[in-house]
């Protein structure tokens, strides 16, 4: 009797020691960022809420008070090292994490201060090994995550970096800057529902930023939803008059429904909005885009647009189109070994625009329907299709244009069928400026026109 | 015999599925913020909405089965506890931004928050099931602790508690729903192994040879053990093999059914089928009927309850989450717990012998029916409503004289269809021992009574055995009853006192602390105990004690419950009076017997007393011995005296009285007589006869003697041994002794007598008078000894004569007693001198 006694009270003793400790494990506050002062630790949670959810200014407050309470709070000057828009106050939390000492803090902090340092003092190799190391030491850590996948976003290694940031969701979900980054990834590769629900869940999460709704804006201009994308646009802007990218935006709108009097409006925004060269560039553009539509090949020289297109990014393949049409061949000549060149330089073969090297077989590829070299043409450009990416609306509207034309080579090798495939590709992306394709033969060189 | 850790184990188990079950409804009920959304609990960390409540917050923002919920109030979720810290940080009536996947699309809606309230009808019904099972588990398990077939059917209780509340509740927001879902999930992963091992080990363990060459009991474990471990071990497999699979992506993800693979409840349902075999094949080797009916009670039980249950949820997963279909799962379910307990307290099951109040049973029928009756009110109500007979003044009226009419003669007829089917049984038996009593009560034969209560009554009763004990010359003394019981008890005056004050059957663990703690009362518990003994009862009738009745325990019948204890208590009654009446007439006829046989004893002394003694020329003599019951210890002879032609008297008594005095006077007498035919001399006889007489017999074999012979001087020589001093009566009725010799101790209390004889003048008229202690030590009724000094007195006022001397003697000591029964025999010589005679 005494021995099931005895049992019974060591079992249940036993039971309500797990169970205490399972309690005093979860309601713990276990350390995770070093310091002492409980306002400190809410007020530097608030700023890294803030700070996933790209409310940076709002997080710069919520750090300087993290470091006002505890002045000793490494984590919080990290953080203003490398959001502070004052130099003078990036310099003094530098000068302050030197002075910490590591064996104070957590793996995880010591690693973010030695990367804070590195970035202080530009020491780029720095950066890249201390944040390699911190991947490795911390495989699973959302810091060490997000320091890694914004780095391959920044050094353009697509790959890692997608894979890399759908881990740092899976850490946290709340990462706005990943669903952003892997929105225009998945854009990119035309996963156009999981980049829009990259950018609704980016949206949900900050319904009070600008960006997400011009994401989604921009996403859904490129798939041809463009009531929707008004409707996104047009509520980024309420919340953010100067978001000159919505503008863009909406300008791709009234370029994609050749609607001239509509972007007129919008340039009008522009020029109110973003004064100076956003304003300059954007009308120089629309004005290009109107000689195309206008059919008035002479209209970017007697308007002298090639002077205020200076650079070759800023001119894009319409203004090699138009010198074509409007029989300038030295200038058409000129683009494309400008494109080349550019070409030569870059070492990717993917990149924003698709790459230079994707732009050139584009030049090329036209520059053969131009000379009646159809077959020619529909390689170059079919070459030109698969590396580019639809990469935002630019580059979107790129590919599809670049498809469109595929098509228009298919179509003037004999190949129908082929190029009703294409046809059916761009439809798939954008079922409402396939339609364009109707009056692309005349705006071609080579063609009917 | 289970051993003790997996007892242990095992209670910590269902302890543990207790506590979840009941942090499972509890947490259902706490209110907080809820939105009102039910989630699949078949697609875990998902939060896929199975079905949202009506009138909720989230029905009103538009939220419908199949979606599913990606944020609440702009966090994207983690997981359900994620959730459940959002919302608990808002107040009930708070308008929260959801994010809800519909499809492709993503969408926000604002739903507002409501107090939670989750848990259908069909879940209460659930657990109303899942606790039922339990606590027939947790019974079995607290009347059959060391039972192997108990022991697994308590894991089973467990198992089916954790999976019907656990697994079976409406999924919601929050760890606790994550942890209790998946313990319910592995519960019933566990369930098959456990139902399939309860059916090899019920009623009896299936027998398993072992191999040729192995010993046997290590053969059959390891096989046992093999056995085990494989049936365990496949569900566990099977589950464990598909989750890892589809996590690899090695084959699809599994189809999901209340949260396991359906692989496992296809291993249920092969178990299932596989488990009722073998305890039909088992039941063919019951040979007990009764236990045989509870068996196949529990096997239809199962078959009906388990299978269409099991049947719904593989062919028809999705009715489990809906409230009416559920209902036609869950249903059937309840026969299991019904006819557990039915097999438990109508068929002993698990060898569990259950006590039903019959009071607390009738109560509950008559409660059931009151609800019944109530909920037929209600549903005629509801059905009447609106209709002119509702709204006639007579309706509730005429209603109300229906139910009074209806209600008693339904009672009492459900009654008595579950007083026979439940307490058949008992009823039966009871009206056997009530038969067995009447019969007794008219028996005045022993041995029928005897029969009756030690081979019978445990027949009826299902015991291993029952004992008699009766009370024989101050012992109890076994007088039917197994051999293993010891054959005599001692009487422990506390044991029989605490048993008479309770005047009931006294189970000897209660018996123990009333009969306190003394060596013997422990030695005696422990005598009985050590053979089976369970129950005692005294056997007293009202006029004395008659033994003491033990009953072992039973083997699987009728549990001795408080009624059944009453009834055997009032049978004992008419058992004691039986046996009362048997030995009385027992003892009466072998008195009767004694009483004659003791008659022809006397005859046969009387004749060894000479009609009439010879004393010698000139000597008149008188002897008389009076025994003071049938036959005596005191005689008087004649023996052949020194010279030839000679006689002399002895008189003697003899240690003790009645029946071995006789003996002993019978061997005195005898050796006398023969010493004396060879050795006259009185000195040397009595020498020879202390040598016969001395150990003869037990302790105090000794004989008081007295020896007269004549002188030829007219003197008289006398030895005296043991008997009291000879008194003279002289020619004036003075009295005086003759004195004594030195050594006259009785014959044959010594090893070596001396002794001498002494020689007394006598003048003629002169009387000497013998007598034995008798006469002196005979009493009145007041307790006063007749004594030396009257009997002087007595002989003094009496004749010369002898033989009238002796006559008033002896009427004076009867007139002293006074009619009070003589204490010892008498015996009186007397001797005169003639008048005339001269030497």
């Amino acid at each position: 009797m005494k021995r099931t006694l005895l049992g019974w009270t060591a079992a249940v003793a036993g039971l309500a020691a797990v169970v205490a400790a399972l309690l005093i494990w979860s309601f713990s506050d276990r350390r995770e960022w070093t310091t002492e002062s409980k306002p400190a630790l809410a007020a530097y949670r608030e700023g890294l809420e803030a700070r996933m959810r790209l409310y940076v200014p709002d997080a710069i407050e919520r750090f300087r008070r993290a470091v006002e309470l505890d002045p000793g709070f490494a984590a919080a000057r990290v953080q203003l090292v490398e959001l502070s828009n004052d130099p003078k106050e990036r310099r003094a939390m530098a000068e302050a994490l030197r002075e910490v000492d590591p064996e104070s803090l957590t793996r995880r902090e010591r690693f973010l201060v030695e990367l804070a340092l590195a970035r202080a003092e530009r020491d780029g190799e720095r950066v890249a090994a201390t944040a390699e190391r911190f991947a490795a030491a911390l495989p699973e850590d959302p810091w060490a995550l997000f320091v890694v996948a914004t780095r391959a976003w920044e050094a353009q290694e697509w790959e890692r970096a997608e894979q890399l940031f759908r881990r740092l969701l899976q850490a946290d979900p709340n990462w706005v800057i990943a669903r952003n980054h892997l929105g225009y990834l998945a854009m990119a590769q035309g996963r156009f529902a999981d980049a829009e629900e990259h950018f609704r869940t980016y949206e949900y999460v900050a319904p009070d930023q600008a960006n997400p709704h011009d994401s989604l804006g921009e996403l859904l201009v490129l798939t041809g939803r463009y009531e929707e994308a008004r409707e996104e646009l047009e509520a980024g802007l309420a919340m953010r008059p100067d978001f000159c990218a919505s503008y863009r935006n909406l300008m791709g709108i009234a370029l994609f429904e050749s609607r001239l009097d509509e972007m007129e409006r919008v340039l009008d925004r522009i020029e109110a909005h973003c004064p100076g060269k956003e304003a300059e560039m954007a009308r120089c553009e629309a004005r290009l885009t109107a000689a195309f539509f206008d059919r008035d090949w002479e209209r970017p020289w007697r308007e002298n647009l090639d002077l205020c297109l200076s650079a070759p990014h800023d001119r894009g393949p319409l203004f090699h189109r138009v010198a074509l049409l409007a029989g300038r061949e030295e200038v058409a000549a000129a683009e494309e070994q400008a494109w080349r060149e550019l070409a030569a330089k870059s070492t990717r073969y993917v990149g924003k625009m698709g790459g230079p090297q994707a732009l050139v077989l584009h030049l090329e590829g036209v520059r053969a329907l131009a000379e009646g070299r159809p077959g020619e043409a529909a390689e170059k450009l079919a070459a030109a299709d698969q590396r580019m990416l639809y990469w935002g609306l630019g580059d979107g509207r790129l590919k599809l244009f670049t498809q469109m034309n595929l098509a228009l080579a298919l179509e003037r090798s004999g190949d129908s069928a082929g190029a009703r495939q294409v046809l059916e590709r761009v439809r798939a992306v954008n079922p409402r400026w396939v339609d364009f394709y109707e009056e692309l033969d005349e705006r071609t060189p080579g063609g009917a026109a | 015999m289970a051993r003790p850790r997996l007892v242990q184990l095992l209670s910590i188990l269902g302890a543990l599925a207790f506590l979840l079950a009941l942090l499972s409804i509890v947490d259902l009920l706490v209110p907080r913020p809820y939105d009102g959304v039910v989630l699949e609990s078949d697609a875990p960390g998902s939060l896929r909405v199975r079905e949202v409540l009506g009138g909720s917050g989230a029905e009103r923002a538009g939220i419908r089965a199949g979606d599913r919920i990606v944020g609440i109030d702009r966090a994207v979720l983690r997981s359900t506890g994620h959730a459940a810290e959002l919302l608990a940080r808002r107040d009930i009536g708070d308008v929260v931004p959801y994010l809800v996947r519909r499809g492709p699309l993503l969408e926000e809606v604002e739903v507002e928050l409501g107090r939670r309230f989750i848990g259908s009808a069909s879940y209460f019904f659930a657990c109303l099931l899942g606790f039922a099972i339990f606590g027939v588990g947790l019974f079995v398990r607290s009347r059959q602790r060391e039972q192997r077939a108990a022991q697994i059917f308590f894991l089973l209780s467990a198992l089916f508690l954790l999976f019907l509340v656990c697994r079976l509740r409406p999924a919601s927001y929050g760890w606790i729903d994550d942890f209790v879902l998946e313990a319910g999930a592995v519960a019933l992963v566990l369930l098959p192994a456990s139902f399939l091992h309860f059916f090899l080990v019920f009623p009896r363990p299936i027998p398993l040879r072992p191999h040729g060459g192995e010993p046997g009991y290590r053969g059959r474990r390891a096989r046992w053990l093999a056995l085990l471990g494989f049936v365990y071990f496949l569900p566990v497999g099977v589950a464990l093999v598909s989750g890892l699979g589809a996590t690899r992506g090695w084959i699809a993800p599994p189809r999901l059914i209340a949260g396991a693979p359906a692989a496992s409840w296809w291993v249920l349902g092969a178990y299932f089928f596989l488990g009722l075999a073998v305890l039909r094949l088992n039941s063919r080797r019951i040979a007990d009927a009764r236990q045989r009916r509870g068996v196949g009670l529990v096997l239809v039980g199962s078959l009906l309850g388990l299978g269409p249950f099991l049947t719904i949820a593989v062919a028809r997963p999705g009715w489990l989450h809906s409230d009416p279909q559920a209902f036609a799962a869950l249903v059937p379910l309840a026969l299991v717990p019904i006819t557990f307990a039915i097999a438990i307290v109508r068929f002993g099951l698990l060898d569990i012998r259950v006590i039903v109040r019959r009071s607390l049973f009738y109560t509950a029928v008559t409660a059931l029916i009151a609800v019944a009756y109530a909920a037929a009110l209600g549903l005629f109500n509801a059905f009447a409503m609106g209709s002119r007979l509702a709204a006639s003044p007579y309706f509730p009226l005429v209603l109300t004289l229906a139910v009074l009419l209806l209600f008693e003669p339904l009672r009492l007829r459900s009654q008595a269809l579950l007083d026979r089917f439940v307490l058949g049984d008992r009823l039966r038996l009871q009206e056997e021992v009530r038969e067995m009593g009447r019969t007794m009560a008219a028996q005045v034969d022993l041995q029928p009574v005897v029969r009756d209560l030690v081979d019978r009554l445990p027949r009826l009763l299902g015991l291993h055995f029952a004992a008699l004990y009766l009370l024989r010359d101050g012992e109890l003394v076994r007088e039917a009853g197994p051999e293993s019981l010891p054959e005599r008890l001692p009487t422990v005056t506390a044991l029989h006192e605490a048993l008479a004050r309770r005047r009931t059957l006294v189970p000897l663990a209660e018996l123990r602390q009333l009969g306190g703690d003394s060596e013997e009362c422990r030695r005696c518990l422990d005598l009985l105990e050590g053979a089976g003994a369970e129950w005692v009862t005294d056997l007293t009738s009202p006029r004395r004690r008659i033994g003491l009745a033990v009953l072992s325990g039973a083997s699987g019948q009728i549990a001795l419950g408080k009624e059944e204890v009453a009834l055997l208590d009032s049978l004992f009654g008419q058992a004691a009076i039986a046996l009362e009446a048997s030995l009385l007439l027992a003892e009466r006829t072998r008195q009767a017997e004694l009483e004659r046989e003791l008659e022809i004893a006397s005859a046969v002394q009387a004749e060894l007393l000479p009609r009439e003694l010879r004393f010698g020329r000139g000597w008149r003599v008188a002897a008389l011995c009076r025994p003071a019951r049938h036959v005596g210890g005191d005689f008087f002879a004649e023996l052949p005296g020194r010279n030839n032609g000679d006689t002399a008297i002895v008189f003697g008594d003899v240690a003790g009285k009645s029946v071995a005095g006789a003996l002993r006077m019978m061997a005195a007498h005898e050796a006398l007589q023969s010493l004396a035919l060879t050795h006259r001399d009185p000195e040397t006889l009595f020498d020879l006869a202390n040598r016969r007489l001395h150990g003869l017999g037990a302790k105090k074999s000794f004989v008081a003697l007295a020896y007269l012979a004549a002188t030829p001087d007219g003197g008289v020589e006398y030895l005296v041994a043991g008997q009291p001093q000879l008194l003279v009566r002289g020619r004036d009725g003075s009295v005086r002794a003759l004195p004594l010799p030195t050594h006259r101790l009785p014959v044959g209390s010594l090893r070596e007598g001396r002794y001498a004889l002494s020689r007394a003048r006598l003048a003629p008229g002169e009387l000497i008078l013998g007598y034995s202690d008798g006469v002196i030590e005979a009493q009145s009724p007041t307790g006063e000894f007749f004594g030396e000094e009257r009997l002087v007195e007595t002989l003094a006022g009496a004749s010369a004569d002898p033989e009238r001397a002796v006559g008033v003697v002896l009427e004076a000591v009867e007139e002293f007693a006074r009619g009070a029964e003589p204490y010892d025999d008498i015996t009186l010589v007397a001797l005169a001198r003639d008048p005339e005679v001269t030497t």
